[in-house]
């Protein structure tokens, strides 16, 4: 549910974006540009002085504050080279983290008071601390190995605040699959990011478990375009930068995680809440604005559950042992899927390699209308799963493994009401997720064998409804936000300035 | 010396007319893990190479993606580059995601305008259609500013990043791009269907189409969007854009020759028409364009050869039926399922590379084409046995 406040345009109180509040709200932690490079600045609101972070000659970006207020981490690059000059020996992207006291640690070369936490030929950038102020989480593009050639995709992360225990936590496993602003609830439960799963889907938000980072749920309605999440104080909301058709651009949102209620509240973005939880800071690109903020901006209470996230368990509706194929197998009633029951493919093969043709479908589903309704299939090695959008165009899951010549997998493909996953064995699924799927109404027949000239073998095959018991179920918003997502009682009060 | 340049191009348009000509597009973002591509320098090498095909006109790719590959004054909003943006997801890869054809002090387009002029071949711009290559980091920065434009599939989903013509501030933005082109001083612009970003009237549930449908028809648009008559309405936003581009280009007062490359020719269906709202027959007709270029087609393999010269006498026949028109016929190193190249034709008939060259080049001189098209040069697709049978025809 989405409720428009009224747009108040607040005057700017400076130049400048992705303005932070400090813990006890006394100074702004933003990002200027001057003479085409970005740089952090502290603004200490009561004297107006600002404090130049990272005088490298780089840029500089994305700041956030340690719990206690002493710190600040932010991501610091400066490519200076052509990417033929540069291609062994440049440096990418990495977090810095800046004492307000000047305090050097541990000898660092970078400046009075900064250290730099990550290094390597990566991009580690959009940092945050942890509640206990222990540990960063940020987003990085290490997650592409030099294997996976030219690759677009991020993961989050997470280091200690003093450069250890690195740790991946939510892997990005296809081309063009990225996150977002980590950012953890103040309870330390909840991490929420944003999130973009293809080339043909718009950056939303998702929550997950600190302690199961890489089973998330959506949060932000369908179709809508959701980034730059914050927590609001009582981590109970979270304010974040959303478009919905017919807004004016741009907008701040505000969300209740736990229903999927939203409401918006102005034009703007990057927007950030007072530890008062009485102000709301954004940015309209250029500058900084601040509006009263407080309960007439938060969303109804809504129960909104995605109501398909709850899957039945597996039931198998078909499975032949060493198919002889070719071959055509009618379909009935059972696999009348329509748009929105999750079902499964599931087949055991031994891949062999072949130059031609790219192509070797294993099982494919005819329905009226989409003579592939869903097809298993190799393409240049690489397993897919595939089904129709609404309009009939194709879309499909592409596993980032490569199969070898002469050995079998399991491969399993997985249609849900929202998303398409594909599985090599037990390894993490590849999701394509999209906003509506062709209906697989009336079925007619199913292709079983590596048809188009292909060869290999088939052990097995089957077709199944409900979500794959060998496969680990999406999260659901229940198990995220059981127990709820509160301040802990155990935090420690802070001083927090009028 | 620079004054000469565009009265030696406008000699080399002369000349190009009647000859048989050989054009190759240039996409200098498949060379920088090859060598330097920043400098003037590396860019007279990517010319060296490419002029090895014995290509009498070269095209140069305008943008990566939707990032313009020179200092552009309408994109020129700050903190474009990943991972500046919180918007885009960078190029994982080291080396190629620090190119930076923009801002690397030298317009590097510029730079192959002047070089082509000197070694006495045609400029031309290779225009893709919208945003190319899909991925987060080659959206616009003017784009991602204003998502109160993009494209919408039926529903209201957004296509993240992606404008759609029909607002009249989306266009006027690309007529402001596509000035910025013009002042290169282009004698070609050729304007590339493929190379679209799955731009497509299903894409197209948007405002100003949506309140057309229901002033005409009194009902919400189709759930379909295959429905003629929805896709009737997309393509007059599509060919008002064009009719605005020629116009620009005729407001410079020098000969801006307009090609289309239109994708799978011989397929039942008008791939153009129907996936990207162009009847570009049409566009012939009303001047708007000045020739065609077949992008690929899709020959039947059983008789490929036959099939194949089938197509494009039908091709050429169309261009003539429109009354104007030069025609160009593709010869391609890439080979794709949809998009076959020269690859396929060799394989498939069992002979070299550079014999299927030659017999392509064969085909497009016989069904009266005016010359062919080289569909991305890069480093070494184009052997120098294919090289050699080109440059020699």
């Amino acid at each position: 549910m989405t409720m428009v406040a009224a747009n108040i345009l607040a005057a700017a109180l400076t130049a400048g974006t992705c303005g932070v509040y400090s813990p006890d709200g006394a100074k702004i932690a933003l990002q200027r540009v001057e003479n085409g490079k970005s740089r952090v600045d502290v603004w200490e609101r009561a004297s107006g002085h600002f404090t130049w972070v990272e005088p490298g000659p780089g840029n500089a970006a994305y700041p956030a504050w340690s719990p206690a207020g002493d710190a600040l981490v932010y991501t610091y690059g400066n490519e200076t080279n052509t990417a033929w000059a540069a291609k062994d020996g440049t440096t990418g992207y990495h977090l810095r983290i800046w004492r307000s006291d000047g305090r050097r640690d541990g000898g660092s070369p970078c400046g009075e008071g900064i250290r730099e936490i990550t290094t390597g030929r990566f991009r580690d950038y959009m940092p945050s601390f942890s509640p206990d102020g222990k540990r960063l989480y940020f987003v990085s593009t290490r997650c592409a190995s030099p294997q996976v050639g030219m690759a677009t995709r991020s993961g989050i992360y997470a280091v200690d605040a003093d450069g250890g225990g690195l740790t991946n936590l939510v892997p990005s496993t296809v081309n063009d699959m990225g996150a977002g602003q980590p950012v953890v609830s103040p309870d330390g439960r909840i991490l929420a990011f944003a999130q973009i799963d293809n080339f043909r889907d718009t950056w939303h938000l998702v929550c997950a478990r600190t302690d199961d980072p890489a089973r998330s749920c959506r949060v932000t309605p369908k179709g809508q375009s959701a980034y730059a999440p914050r927590w609001t104080p009582d981590g109970r909301h979270l304010v974040y930068t959303g478009f919905s058709k017919g807004d004016p651009g741009w907008c701040v949102y505000v969300l209740d995680p736990r229903t999927g209620a939203t409401r918006r509240i102005c034009e703007g973005r990057n927007p950030d809440v007072h530890p008062s939880g009485k102000w709301l800071l954004y940015d309209d690109g250029t500058n900084l604005h601040e509006r009263p903020f407080g309960a007439d901006d938060l969303p109804e209470a809504a129960e909104t559950a995605a109501p398909h996230t709850e899957v039945e368990t597996e039931q198998i509706v078909w499975h032949v042992e060493k198919p002889a194929y070719p071959a055509t197998v009618p379909m009935d009633k059972r696999f009348a899927f329509g748009t929105t029951r999750t079902f499964f493919v599931r087949a055991k093969v031994r891949f062999r390699a072949a130059a031609e043709p790219r192509f070797r479908h294993y099982v494919t589903g005819a329905y009226e209308g989409a003579p592939l309704g869903f097809e298993l299939f190799v393409d240049r090695d690489t397993p897919k799963f595939g089904a129709r959008e609404a309009s009939g165009l194709y879309m499909g899951a592409v596993s980032d493994r490569r199969l070898e010549d002469g050995k079998e997998y399991l491969l399993t493909g997985v249609r849900t009401h929202d998303r398409l996953l594909v599985r090599v064995d037990d390894g993490i699924p590849s999701e394509f997720r999209f906003n509506g799927t062709y209906p697989l109404d009336r079925p007619i027949k199913m292709s079983v064998g590596p048809t188009l000239g292909g060869t290999g073998e088939i052990l097995w095959a089957e077709v199944g409804t409900g979500w794959p018991k060998d496969m680990p179920r999406p999260a659901t918003r229940h198990e995220i936000f059981a127990g709820g997502s509160r301040s802990c009682a155990t935090e420690p009060k802070r001083e927090v300035a009028p | 010396m620079k004054q000469l340049l565009p009265a030696i191009g406008a000699v080399l348009v002369a000349a190009a007319a009647g000859a048989f000509e050989k054009i190759a597009y240039i996409d200098s973002f498949d060379y920088p893990a090859l060598q330097e591509t920043e400098t003037a320098e590396g860019s007279r090498r990517i010319l060296d190479n490419v002029l090895k095909t014995g290509a009498t006109t070269i095209l140069w790719r305008n943008q990566s993606g939707a990032v313009p590959r020179y200092p552009s004054a309408e994109e020129a909003l700050p903190l474009k580059e990943p991972p500046l943006d919180k918007r885009r997801i960078p190029l994982s890869e080291p080396v190629r995601g620090w190119v930076r054809f923009d801002d690397c002090g030298t317009n590097l387009i510029q730079v192959a305008a002047d070089d082509c002029a000197r070694r006495g071949v045609r400029f031309g711009i290779h225009l893709t259609t919208e945003e190319n290559h899909w991925e987060s980091w080659t959206l616009s920065p003017w784009n991602l500013e204003h998502p109160q434009f993009w494209c919408c599939a039926r529903g209201g989903a957004p296509w993240f990043g992606r404008c759609s013509l029909a607002y009249d501030a989306v266009r006027e933005h690309k007529l402001r791009l596509f000035d910025e082109l013009l002042a290169l001083r282009p004698s070609m612009v050729y304007i590339d269907l493929c190379r679209s970003g799955g731009w497509a009237p299903n894409l197209e549930y948007v405002k100003p189409p949506e309140d057309e449908w229901r002033r005409r028809y009194g009902t919400e648009p189709p759930a379909d969007w295959r429905d003629p008559r929805w896709t009737a309405i997309v393509e007059r936003y599509t060919r008002r854009y064009y009719r605005e581009l020629r116009e620009r280009a005729e407001r410079t007062g020098r000969k801006v020759e307009i090609i289309m490359a239109i994708e799978r020719a011989g397929e039942p269906h008008d791939f153009n028409y129907e996936q990207r709202a162009v009847d570009w027959r049409r566009l012939l007709r009303e001047e708007i364009i000045d020739g065609v270029a077949v992008a690929c087609v899709q020959p039947d393999w059983d008789d490929m050869w036959g099939s194949t010269a089938r197509i494009y006498a039908d091709i050429v026949r169309d261009v003539r039926a429109a009354g104007r028109g030069r025609v160009f016929f593709p010869i391609m190193a890439y080979n794709f399922w949809l998009r076959p190249g020269y690859p396929e034709y060799a394989k498939r008939a069992k002979i070299s590379e550079a014999a299927a060259v030659r017999r392509l080049l064969e085909l497009a001189r016989d069904a009266g084409g005016d010359g062919i098209t080289m569909e991305v040069v890069d480093a070494s697709n184009y052997s120098p046995d294919v090289c050699r049978t080109i440059r020699e025809f």
